[in-house]
C-alpha cells in the first residue's frame, strides 16, 4: 500500500496527542459579542460599527488565506510560483476601479488632497528608503502587517512585542512626510487615469504568468 | 521507505522551504520529509511548493501553534 504511508504515519502521531481544545464555542460568542456591540454603536458612531464588523470579517478571510504580501514578491525568485503576486495584482485592479469610482462621485478640488478619499502622499526618495526598511523589519518580525495582526489573534505572543514597534515606526515618520504630491487625476481625467492604470497591471498579470511559464522550462 | 525529520522551529518564511528543498536532493524515492515548524504561513507556503511538484502532501497540527507536514518524494 504505498499511497498511504502518510495517512499512516499521520494516524499514529496522531494517537499520541492530547486532544486539541475547541475552540470555535469562543469564536461564535466574540461574533455576536462584535455583532452587538456594532449595532449598539450604530446609532451615534455608525462609522465604528461599520469598521469594526467589517474588521472582523477581514480578519477571517486573512487567517483563512493566509494571504501574505512578503510572499508575494518572495515566492517568483524561491520557487518561481507567482500565484500570490498574481493574487495582489488582481486585489490593486479591484481597489483602483473601487477607489475610482468612489473619486469620481467626490470631484475632488485640486491640490486639496487631504479631503480625496483614499491615501493620496507624497512620493519621493522617502518611498524608496522606507520600503527597504520596511522590508528588513517585516523578515526580522516574521510577518507584515496583516501577517502580524492575524497572528496576535492567534495567540503568538511575540507579535505583541512587534506591533509596538509597528505602532511606533508607523505613527512617528508619517507626520513628517515632504515632497511632491503626484495625483494623476490633476493631469489627466480621472476614468483615462482608470483604464490606463487597469491596462498597466493587466500587462504585469500576463508577465507574471509569462515568468512563472519561463521558470517551469 | 525511510523518514526524516525537519526541525523548522522559530524558523520564520521562507527558511523552512529552502531547508526542505535542499533535503529533498538527498532523498531518494518513496521517502517521506517530516517537516516540524511554528510559523503557520510555513503550512501554506510549503504545501503549495510541494502541490506544483506533484508531490503528496499533508499537514496537522500537533498543538497550539505547531504543526508537522508529511511530504513524501513520488518522482
Amino acid at each position: 500500500m504505498d499511497f498511504d504511508d502518510i495517512d499512516k504515519l499521520i494516524k499514529e502521531r496522531q494517537e499520541n496527542l492530547q486532544e486539541s481544545r475547541f475552540q470555535l464555542g469562543y469564536g461564535i460568542i466574540l461574533v455576536f459579542t462584535v455583532l452587538l456591540v456594532s449595532i449598539l454603536l450604530w446609532e451615534d458612531y455608525y462609522i465604528y460599527s461599520i469598521s469594526l464588523s467589517a474588521g472582523m470579517v477581514i480578519g477571517i478571510i486573512l487567517r483563512y488565506s493566509r494571504l501574505c504580501f512578503a510572499s508575494a514578491f518572495r515566492e517568483p525568485y524561491v520557487t518561481g510560483n507567482t500565484s500570490v503576486m498574481r493574487a495582489v495584482i488582481l486585489g490593486l485592479i479591484v481597489s483602483t476601479i473601487g477607489f475610482g469610482i468612489i473619486q469620481l462621485r467626490h470631484n475632488p478640488i485640486l491640490g486639496d488632497y487631504d479631503k480625496i478619499p483614499g491615501i493620496v502622499m507624497p512620493v519621493g526618495l522617502n518611498v524608496i528608503i522606507g520600503g527597504f526598511i520596511f522590508g528588513i523589519g517585516m523578515v526580522i518580525a516574521g510577518g507584515c502587517v496583516t501577517g502580524l495582526l492575524m497572528r496576535i489573534g492567534e495567540g503568538h505572543s511575540i507579535f505583541l512585542l512587534v506591533i509596538i514597534g509597528f505602532l511606533l515606526g508607523n505613527s512617528i515618520p508619517t507626520g513628517n512626510m515632504e515632497g511632491k504630491v503626484i495625483y494623476f487625476p490633476d493631469y489627466l481625467d480621472l476614468e483615462v487615469v482608470i483604464i490606463i492604470q487597469v491596462i498597466f497591471l493587466l500587462i504585469l498579470y500576463r508577465l507574471a504568468l509569462v515568468y512563472e511559464k519561463k521558470k517551469d522550462n | 521507505m525511510a523518514v526524516r525529520k525537519l526541525d523548522c522551529l522559530t524558523e520564520l518564511c521562507p527558511i523552512p522551504l529552502l531547508k526542505a528543498i535542499q533535503e529533498f536532493k538527498t532523498m531518494d524515492i518513496g521517502d517521506i520529509l517530516v517537516i516540524e515548524a511554528d510559523h503557520s504561513c510555513v503550512c501554506t507556503d510549503v504545501k503549495k511548493w510541494a502541490r506544483e511538484k506533484e508531490y503528496e502532501v499533508k499537514s496537522i497540527e500537533i498543538g497550539p501553534g505547531e504543526w508537522e507536514i508529511y511530504i513524501k518524494k513520488t518522482r
